[in-house]
């Protein structure tokens, strides 16, 4: 009742426009434009300085070689193909445990003391930093399990901190899909678990879809978790099973940025370069498959 | 005229969401193949008490029932699957719903659901229930269209068809024409009529007039209370035994 | 007619169902595990010989003096307290602006093209903010303030800034999305202009969920690694200036941990601190967690 009062108080205030008014709200709207364009620029900047200076050094070659000489030359293959393992396997094991999460939060949890754990639970798994999940890595995988620094420790570590990125964006998904559909199938003796498999889950597919692209691009993007836990700084072979070490990108340029002296200035751009656009082409396919899906719905 | 068999047997039945109390201490019978309609304003209790009989209730958690409710002398409340008692009674919803799928697999999901998977009695069936439901002749050629994408009346239709797939022994229709054009009422209505034969049937309506044209019996609801249930003729004339039955009728209120 | 269910189809079900269930409690498990393990790693050294008043309250950070170790955390908590708040004083005031801006101003294509940009900002990995930090924003520190190095608080504070700012302007738009429109219309209609609108009713009405979105940018700021690590030199020390280098708790583990002998206090103690970083950012999430949950009550 009071913030109705309150309301009608500010409205009565407002009821005597002045010009001081009207000239106050274009200020108000200029330097909120002002604002979201100061957020634009960096995107624009950072995108465009990163081509402008890693293009000269991008090539087939930079893609395809390995770093030679105290990676001070050559290319960044063995990096690529560590990050593909290592966004795989933390895909494999992350998008079956969240999608099943969010199918609990959404399909059967009850709105009790116990949802709003798990909740919280999420919200927090989100929230820890990355370099206490390399910390929690390091101790559960790395030593307790005995998988040593490994793709598997690292893709495990990987996982559980992009959890969340699955299991919200597969919720959401599921709340699309309208309860009436749900009600219908019930009242036809189909059980809980028949509708979601039948009705439930091949109408908010794609929308899981898009949340396991932002997992991926999550992943790639990484470095705290992975650092302690399976990527190495120079791996002169290729990782052959989930068992051995990898180099990764997010790594890779790290390295060259700081701990290896003496590096020409495009290695470390076309590095990030890369990084970079793997990671926004993965994002755009997620927005675009996003956009394309409210366009084409079947109800 | 009707079977004198009850198909279902309502006991002291209340119903309580929270703090809100929806039915209270409802006895109702429902004779075996006959039309039962259920008439009274909004927020009668007429559609909690459908979800009572086939246990859809279970899914609103701040329900809580008492009382007793048989169906075939079994206590519904104490049945280990309410699944299987669901197959056994077909609710049709006010607003039409088909499912995200085609034609055919919206009348076909419920018997696969249930195990059938030869693909020769999946065919009979949504043959046969197209046709109860009088929706055939207009879709039989597009069977694999979205039943999303019919219009509102066809899709009411589809609807029926859908409900009728698992041969239930008892139809329930809640207020099934108020996203529906008069025609299409009119063809539902004359396949109520056809099903009687095979089934016992529940319709829950607001439409005064509909319940006197459909039914044996018609049960008025105000207010969470069962008022009256009786023969048409007695309800439809002046020898009601409560007067806000006669003054419903009536459209005095309501 | 009635076909029966197999009952293998039946038992499928029950474990596809127990399955879904664990999944659902799975991420309560991993928060304890987390939380357990880290503790456990430096459990010997938290126990019995952390003096948490060196701990919390010396800014002396020697871990590898022969004679002298000490474990002082302060100038670490400093280190990331100035960048945190630096990255505040950008992130919020650009934040709730663009929020606002979004949320109030804007509509059909421009609003979600600027979700858009948000996105994308949000999805630069934070190890290219920290190459940014050293290749771009150092010079350009060095040059304009006259600095000896540009590594610094001030470096890591606009990085961290920009880098917090996506999560504040969702969070923040999903707060103004939650005010009914009535409030809007009441207020449009009885002549107040937009501005007036929004900070008259809209931030009065939305306060709660507001804040959390700050919080979370809070908490997104303490936590952030790797750009910190690059970005802010590597100088524990209580800063006194925004162009001193400074070190953070979270670049402390990052840079230190793989010189450690496993097992040894230093490694440990490494571990402590991750134990203080998840209360802390547990107790921020929590906080932000409950002021959305008061939001969305209204």
């Amino acid at each position: 009742m009071s913030a109705v009062r309150e309301q009608s108080h500010a409205v009565f205030q407002a009821t005597a426009v002045t010009l001081a008014n009207r000239s106050r709200e274009r200020f108000a709207v200029r330097v909120l434009t002002l604002i979201t364009t100061l957020l634009i620029l960096p995107l624009i900047a950072i995108i465009s300085l990163l081509v402008a200076k890693g293009a000269p050094a991008m090539s087939l070659e930079f893609l395809l070689a390995a770093p030679v000489a105290g990676m001070t030359a050559g290319g960044i293959f063995p990096a690529i193909v560590g990050t593909l393992w290592l966004v795989g396997v933390s895909l494999a094991v992350a998008a079956p445990i969240g999608i099943l999460a969010a199918v609990y939060l959404n399909e059967y949890a009850g709105d009790n003391w116990v949802t709003r754990i798990i909740n919280l639970a999420i919200v927090n798994l989100a929230g820890v930093p990355s370099i206490v999940h390399a910390l929690f890595g390091v101790g559960a995988f790395v030593l307790f399990l005995g998988m040593g620094t490994s793709i598997l420790s690292a893709s495990l570590t990987l996982a559980i901190m992009t959890l969340p990125v699955i299991i919200a964006s597969t919720k959401e998904a599921l709340a699309s899909v309208p309860l009436a559909f749900r009600e219908a199938c019930w009242v036809l003796g189909a059980s809980r678990w028949q509708t979601i498999r039948h009705v439930v889950l091949p109408n908010s597919i794609s929308g899981i879809l898009t949340g396991v692209i932002l997992q991926v691009s999550r992943a790639a993007g990484e470095t705290a978790p992975i650092m302690f836990t399976g990527a190495a700084f120079y791996l002169p072979f290729l990782p052959q099973s989930v068992y051995d070490q990898c180099m990764a990108l997010s790594m890779h340029l790290f390295t060259v940025s700081t701990q290896v002296p003496n590096v020409p200035e495009a290695i470390p751009y076309a590095t990030a370069l890369v990084l970079l656009g793997l990671v926004m082409s993965v994002n755009l396919t997620s927005i675009l498959f996003r956009s394309y899906l409210r366009s084409r719905r079947k109800w | 005229m009707s079977g004198q068999r009850n198909k279902i047997e309502i006991r002291d039945l209340s119903l309580r969401y929270g703090n809100d109390q929806a039915l209270y201490n409802i006895n109702l019978d429902v004779r075996e193949h006959e039309i039962l309609a259920i008439i009274g304003p909004a927020n009668a209790g007429k559609t909690s008490l459908l979800n009572c009989i086939n246990r859809m209730i279970d899914f609103v958690p701040s329900a809580r029932v008492s009382g007793s409710i048989r169906f075939d002398g079994l206590e519904v409340s104490k049945l280990r699957d309410p699944a299987q008692l669901r197959r056994r009674i077909g609710m049709v919803f006010p607003l039409p719903v088909g499912l995200p799928m085609s034609i055919y697999d919206n009348v076909a999901f419920a018997p696969r659901m249930s195990g059938i998977r030869s693909g020769s009695a999946l065919d009979e069936i949504v043959e046969t229930c197209l046709q109860q439901a009088a929706l055939f002749d207009e879709v039989k050629d597009r069977l694999g269209d979205l039943g999303t994408k019919l219009s509102g009346g066809q899709q009411q239709r589809l609807t029926i068809a859908r409900a009728l797939s698992l041969r239930p022994e008892v139809l329930c229709l809640d207020e099934f024409s108020i996203a529906v054009d008069p025609v299409t009422t009119m063809k539902i209505e004359a396949v109520i009529k056809t099903l009687r034969e095979q089934m016992t049937v529940i319709v829950v309506t607001n439409l005064v007039l509909q319940a006197k044209r459909l039914a044996d019996r018609t049960a008025l609801f105000l207010g969470g209370k069962l008022i009256e249930v009786d023969d048409n003729e007695i309800i439809f004339s002046r020898r009601t035994a409560d007067m806000r039955t006669f003054q419903y009728v009536q459209g005095l209120f309501g | 007619m009635q076909a029966q269910r197999s009952s293998s189809a039946a038992y499928a079900e029950i474990a596809i169902e127990a399955l879904i269930r664990l999944c659902g409690f799975s991420a309560i498990l991993f928060v304890f595990a987390i939380f357990f393990f880290v503790f456990w790693s430096g459990a010997d050294f938290i126990i019995h010989r952390l003096d948490l008043v060196q701990f919390l309250g010396s800014e002396q950070w020697y871990p590898t003096s022969i004679s002298n170790k000490r474990y002082g955390t302060l100038a670490l908590l400093a280190g990331t307290a100035s960048v945190t708040t630096l990255a505040m004083l950008i992130a919020v005031p650009l934040g709730l602006g663009a929020a606002v801006f979004i949320s109030e101003f804007t509509s059909g294509w421009v609003k979600e093209s600027l979700k858009v940009v948000i996105e994308l900002l949000a999805a630069i990995p934070s190890v290219v903010w920290g190459f940014i930090g050293i290749a771009i924003m150092n010079p350009v520190i060095i040059k304009l303030f006259d600095a000896p190095i540009g590594l610094n608080v001030l470096n890591g504070g606009i990085i961290l800034g920009l880098m917090s700012v996506p999560i504040i302007v969702s969070i923040g738009e999903d707060a103004l999305k939650a005010v009914p429109d009535s409030y809007r219309e009441a207020s449009i209609a009885m002549g107040a202009t937009r501005w007036q609108t929004v900070y008259k009713v809209l931030f009065p009405a939305a306060r709660s969920g507001l804040l959390a979105a700050v919080l979370l940018g809070v908490a997104r700021a303490i936590g952030e690694t790797i750009a910190v690590l690059m970005a802010t030199g590597h100088a524990v020390q209580i800063p006194h200036s925004p162009l001193d280098s400074v070190r953070t708790l979270t670049a402390t583990i990052a840079a230190e941990l793989g010189e450690t002998a496993r097992g040894s206090d230093h490694y440990q103690a490494l571990f402590a601190i991750g134990v203080l970083l998840f209360f802390l950012t547990f107790c921020v999430n929590l906080i932000a967690d409950l002021l959305v949950r008061e939001s969305k009550r209204k």
